[in-house]
């Protein structure tokens, strides 16, 4: 079981739209059952990094992260996700 | 998308501001931000709140027709779940969300006011295909009546 968390600024609007958006991807890639994610701000993500296996956020990368960290704004603009789709499962297989 | 989504979140032409002009990002979202407290949408608190994030969290996004932000910030600054449009006369620079080196050309944006902590997956998700759909906004941003914009956009989020 992998441990995400799903962090913006406030952990109120754009980390649900994400977290919807990497469940449905994480589902469909086979990971069905084999994650939780929770939803928090990203002053909380840091604080809780260290018990996650990483965290993806629409905001850019905040120091004392105690994880890997995943952009998640791709999946809120539909351009260039990629990227972030290959490191989430790459995250996931480790 | 039920019609209890739509419902669920306050989309208005009083909450339509044509030709908003400004300098910058602080000051379109200033003029937004004061509209929508002086219809009762948001506390006063919102206003330097929603700056203030803009500032730590730029909210700027690219999106298929055109660039556009989605200032918003904490629950306890909202009176009512709801979304404010602005149409800029000129458009303004926005910091990219998660990329603020990146500057966004924004012509339109969109207040989110929300008071319920993750309930509004629907609204936002449909917002995001909005955006990412090609001659969505397209369609918005050339009307010129607050009330067709609202209903235009209405009918989007319903696709």
């Amino acid at each position: 079981m992998k441990k995400i968390l799903l962090s913006c600024g406030s952990g109120i609007a754009t980390s649900t739209v994400v977290n919807n958006k990497v469940s449905k991807i994480l589902d469909e890639k086979g990971f069905k059952g084999k994650y939780q994610i929770t939803q928090c701000s990203i002053a909380d993500a840091v604080k809780k990094s260290e018990g996650y296996d990483f965290v993806i956020s629409t905001t850019v990368e905040p120091a004392g992260l105690k994880c890997p960290y995943v952009s998640g704004v791709c999946f809120l603009t539909g351009v260039n996700t990629k990227p972030s789709i290959d490191k989430i499962v790459e995250l996931m297989e480790k | 998308m039920d019609q209890n989504v739509l419902d669920s979140v306050y989309i208005a032409g009083e909450l339509v501001v044509l030709n908003l002009e400004a300098v910058d990002d602080q000051d379109a979202i200033d003029k937004l931000a004061h509209h929508m407290y002086d219809r009762g949408i948001v506390k006063e608190s919102y206003i330097d709140a929603v700056k203030e994030r803009e500032k730590v969290f730029s909210t700027g996004l690219p999106c298929a027709d055109f660039g556009v932000a989605i200032p918003h910030t904490d629950i306890d600054h909202v009176n009512r779940d709801a979304v404010g449009i602005a149409i800029l006369k000129n458009p303004v620079n926005f910091k990219m969300m998660g990329t603020p080196d990146v500057e966004i050309e924004t012509k339109m944006m969109f207040m989110l006011a929300l008071k319920t902590p993750h309930g509004q997956l629907a609204f936002l998700s449909s917002l995001m295909e909005i955006f990412q759909e090609e001659g969505s906004l397209a369609s918005l941003v050339n009307l010129t009546d607050k009330d067709e914009i609202a209903s235009q956009f209405k009918k989007l989020l319903a696709k």
